[in-house]
């Protein structure tokens, strides 16, 4: 039951990205990605696989945008990051392998470090990469900083809503 | 082979998001336009800057063919010009008689060892394979004026009395007077050498030009010596000590000019024929 919602999730956030969000019009070429909560969404399997996940993720993701490769290529970091982290930050991420990092397992504060240090991450780079060659990385970080504000909100909004029931539930 | 593969097993993590990575870039830069373009002209300039790295290298380590091409083109020049200036400085006869014929050939040949800390200092040149060894009293300049005249010669090497060398005598003019004396060198300052013989009644100048003289046995005429630096007249005498500063840069020399005049041979035939 569990898996079966998280898996409806996981496909209604998908469909908000690639037939909502990458749909708007917002001013400065101007992106909202909550695509960064599909990455943090992959199940912790094998560590090898979790980054052929990624990439293929963030395949599907380009096709819909339009931007060959850089979503695998973000994909694949922010799974590459995950896998470095979560040992230091999960305190018994060794005995749990099906513990999931969201706002209940790590804390409000804890938590939006990790989403923070994340998103941030893959916003500057997505942006980075759009706006090749730099000419203007005031722009970047600019659009960078919107886009991870919108978008991060609308991930805890998620996140604290989805998972805390979750968790009232069970 | 378990080397490898424990190795592989420690690193496969890292290989996997290399590998991804690298499939991922190779998509960004090859299906979008202008991430493609990004990529293109940074290829360029990148590789252009390899080949002018790599080509700078290359280069430093031919730096020493280089040189021994341009000593060698210098050389060619030089009996070029040595020739024309024999011409511009010779009577109508002789220009008649010699225009047809190089008067003076410049070969370049590599010093091997060179003293100026004693009082009779040499120089000695290593010999071209397959040519001549040259005869002494052949001249000896490098690229600014007189270094001194071949002594001796063996199969492979050519020793030369140095211009600072206290037994060293040379017909010498101020060019600008066309006054001739001798230069010698005292054996004190490398970088000076004395000429004398110049009349007190004659007006010189700092900075005058002096060559080598018409009347130089070894040299052809009008080879850069050096410039007057000093002067002075001694009491009860009545001819200048001027002090020439060298043109030439004896302390550093690497490649010195032998100068063959082609008529020298028959020249000392018939003074010897007389001498007899």
């Amino acid at each position: 039951m569990k898996l079966l919602f998280r898996i409806l999730i996981f496909i209604l956030v998908f469909l908000v990205q690639i037939l909502f969000l990458y749909n708007l019009n917002l001013p400065n070429n101007l992106l909202v990605h909550i695509s960064l909560s599909l990455f943090l969404a992959i199940p912790k399997v094998n560590k090898a696989l979790m980054l052929i996940w990624g990439f293929a993720l963030g395949f599907l993701l380009d096709i819909f945008l339009g931007t060959i490769g850089i979503q695998s290529f973000l994909g694949v970091l922010i799974l590459y990051i995950r896998i470095i982290v979560e040992p230091y930050i999960i305190e018994d991420y060794d005995y749990n392998p099906k513990v999931y990092i969201h706002i209940q397992t790590l804390g409000l504060r804890k938590y939006i470090i990790y989403l923070l240090t994340l998103s941030l991450t893959y916003h500057f780079l997505f942006y980075l990469f759009i706006s090749l060659p730099i000419t203007d990385l005031g722009s970047i970080i600019q659009k960078s900083l919107i886009s991870f504000a919108i978008g991060g909100t609308f991930m805890l909004i998620l996140d604290y809503l989805f998972f805390y029931q979750q968790k009232q539930e069970a | 082979m378990n080397g490898i593969l424990a190795f592989l097993r420690r690193t496969y993590l890292f290989l996997t998001f290399l590998l991804l990575q690298g499939i991922s870039l190779f998509l960004v830069f090859n299906y979008n336009v202008a991430q493609k373009s990004f990529f293109d002209n940074l290829y360029t300039e990148v590789n252009g800057n390899i080949d002018a790295l790599f080509y700078n290298v290359t280069s430093y380590f031919n730096l020493k063919r280089v040189n021994e091409t341009l000593v060698e083109d210098y050389g060619k020049l030089k009996s070029e010009l040595l020739f024309y200036h024999y011409l511009d400085t010779s009577t109508i006869n002789n220009i008649k008689d010699t225009s047809l014929n190089r008067i003076y050939k410049v070969t370049p040949y590599r010093v091997v060892n060179n003293s100026v800390q004693l009082t009779k200092n040499f120089i000695i040149l290593k010999n071209k394979k397959g040519q001549e060894k040259p005869s002494p009293e052949t001249p000896v300049i490098d690229s600014r004026g007189v270094v001194g005249f071949v002594v001796n010669s063996s199969k492979n090497f050519s020793l030369a009395m140095s211009i600072l060398n206290t037994d060293f005598r040379l017909n010498a003019e101020i060019s600008e007077l066309g006054e001739s004396g001798f230069i010698k060198w005292d054996g004190i300052n490398t970088d000076f050498v004395l000429l004398t013989d110049i009349s007190n009644r004659i007006l010189i100048e700092k900075g005058m030009r002096v060559t080598t003289g018409k009347f130089s046995k070894k040299f052809p005429y009008g080879i850069l010596i050096g410039t007057i630096e000093e002067y002075e007249v001694k009491p009860g005498e009545g001819f200048y000590t001027i002090k020439v500063k060298l043109a030439s840069d004896i302390k550093n020399l690497e490649y010195a000019f032998l100068i063959d005049d082609i008529y020298k041979p028959e020249i000392d035939s018939l003074i010897n024929t007389v001498k007899k």
